[in-house]
């Protein structure tokens, strides 16, 4: 159903036309998945028999009232599985003042830039994949590192031969996610949240290397973060308190028709959980996590018509350590590791077609919230995966 | 004897004749001279290699204080995205929309047509572009890439 709408709306979403003087662009993208898996269901899926159920797509309105001044809005829908529901989202809008090329402000609800795809990671045409490495770009947890209710200050320097920097400094309100996959997992397990809050402050820098097509990049991303809720299994109401740290190191480089990217990732921090087991039950806990994702990967274009790419992607919850209460966990639940393969076919100008394996070991630990729930494997989580994913995307 | 025409092709003959069709396509960048091309206030006659970068990266949005934009030339962006920008063309599409996308910048102005871009050019100020070397450039200044 929302794939049918999005087929009909889209195509003929792109168009630009002046309103009082000013140049309104209407750009607007969508994709349509299909997903096939031999063992675990991924993604909240049915896909060890087949599924359709990855569908999203956008559109959004932006102009420059003044030299200096630039507005737009961008709304996002996304149905993958049981995720995002259908439900309509306002991604980004924003004002943004640029005073020169090294300080502007961009201010509303703005994209967080943390790492090489975060902010662009929804366009599935903008990359080689069908699926990015989901060791840093959970489509699970999307929600929770999109964007931000704040400022930006951002520009770029570009000292004598050293090649140019720019930078992003932001702050602001975190978004909640109620149909994301944190909130998914947790009700895997009895647990509830009622209410999410939090604030981010962070700051990215990339840096165009004086040699050609070298590119390196730092992020770094703060996040605590309350949730109140109930855990109908076990204590009853609770209260959770998280702090956590986020770092990603990139490199990317591209020369002709290549691109390779690396990208490391580390999320340190601890959840104080208020009355965790109810009466009876210790008043409150502290659950460090340290977890951590890599990949590594190739693309190269052979033509207009044609792209084939790989990468292999890693994810370490806990940074694969034994930590208190989860020492029971066997070992594929202490990783996944992914190795994919992709042919990506523009058909034509505005549409593209994705063919991609993926190989896939280990399924995560019940904090990880990355493709793999409980709920949709009531036979038990297998170790191995193979999984196959069509996609079809459109942008204009 | 096996006869080769009549030979049926299984899934993976298939996969691998699409493969094949796919890669012979390739083709390769033909060189060809352009020049720059800027409304006639833009107060500079020269420009570097790396601004002229900057500006098509969307990165430089002033010179000497004035403001410029960039102007897109379709008939030749293959080869000026290649030399000026080390992009395909494809990459530098998909670079203008990942910033359209995360709402960090708007697509700028193309044309088909050269005609259309030294028009564009000569009555926008700031506008700045590229075009083939035997494109008549009226109403526009030329300048000179260091």
């Amino acid at each position: 159903m929302l794939a049918a709408l999005l087929i009909c709306v889209l195509p003929s979403a792109y168009a630009q036309f002046s309103l009082a003087g000013h140049v309104v662009q209407v750009h607007g993208f969508f994709s349509q998945g299909f997903l096939y898996s031999d063992q675990n269901n991924y993604l909240t899926m049915p896909t060890s028999s087949g599924s359709f159920a990855l569908t999203d797509g956008g559109v959004n309105l932006s102009t420059r009232l003044t030299s200096h001044l630039r507005v737009g809005a961008q709304g996002y829908v996304r149905k993958i599985g049981n995720l995002g529901n259908g439900r309509v989202t306002l991604d980004w809008a924003s004002a943004d003042y640029s005073f020169n090329d090294h300080v502007g402000i961009r201010a509303g609800k703005v994209k967080t830039v943390f790492g090489l795809y975060n902010d662009t990671q929804d366009v599935e045409y903008l990359h080689t994949w069908a699926l990015l490495p989901q060791s840093l770009y959970s489509l699970d947890l999307r929600g929770l590192t999109i964007s931000h209710l704040g400022v930006d200050i951002y520009g770029s320097f570009t000292p004598h031969r050293l090649g140019t920097f720019a930078y992003t400094i932001y702050g602001g309100k975190s978004p909640s996610d109620p149909t994301g996959g944190n909130r998914y997992a947790l009700s895997s397990y009895g647990i509830y949240i009622s209410q999410m809050s939090g604030t981010v402050k962070g700051a990215d820098v990339k840096w165009t290397t004086p040699l050609a097509g070298l590119m390196l990049g730092g992020s770094f991303l703060d996040g605590p973060q309350t949730l109140i809720g109930k855990n109908e299994i076990r204590g009853g109401p609770f209260r959770s308190d998280t702090v956590q740290h986020n770092t990603a190191f990139s490199v990317q480089y591209t020369r002709a028709n290549w691109r390779l990217d690396f990208e490391h990732a580390r999320r340190q921090g601890n959840a104080t959980v208020l009355n965790p087991y109810g009466i009876g039950g210790p008043p409150s806990l502290t659950f460090p996590r340290d977890s951590s994702g890599w990949y590594v990967s190739g693309a190269y274009r052979f033509n207009r018509l044609l792209e084939i790419g790989t990468y292999h992607s890693r994810f370490l919850p806990n940074a694969n350590r034994n930590v208190e209460g989860e020492n029971f966990l066997p070992p594929a639940a202490r990783h996944i590791n992914d190795q994919a393969i992709t042919a990506r076919f523009d058909v034509k100008r505005y549409w593209d077609l994705k063919v991609e394996g993926h190989f896939m070991n280990g399924y995560g630990d019940p904090a990880t919230s990355r493709g793999f729930y409980p709920q949709n494997n009531p036979a038990g989580l297998q170790p191995r995966t193979n999984l196959l994913i069509i996609r079809l995307g459109f942008n204009r | 004897m096996m006869q080769r025409g009549k030979q049926r092709r299984g899934p993976l003959g298939h996969a691998c004749a699409v493969l094949f069709a796919a890669l012979s396509m390739a083709g390769a960048v033909r060189a060809e001279g352009l020049k720059v091309i800027a409304h006639p206030d833009v107060p500079v006659s020269e420009i570097s290699a790396a601004e002229l970068k900057s500006i098509f990266l969307l990165m430089k949005t002033s010179i000497k204080g004035s403001r410029v934009e960039p102007v897109i030339d379709g008939s030749s962006l293959r080869t000026f995205s290649f030399e000026y920008l080390g992009k395909t063309d494809q990459g530098l599409e998909i670079y203008y929309r990942s910033r359209v996308f995360a709402g960090t910048g708007s697509m700028p102005a193309r044309f088909v047509s050269p005609a259309d871009v030294v028009a564009h050019v000569a009555r926008t100020r700031g506008a700045i572009s590229y075009v083939s070397e035997d494109t008549p450039a009226s109403g526009v200044k030329t300048l000179r890439v260091r």
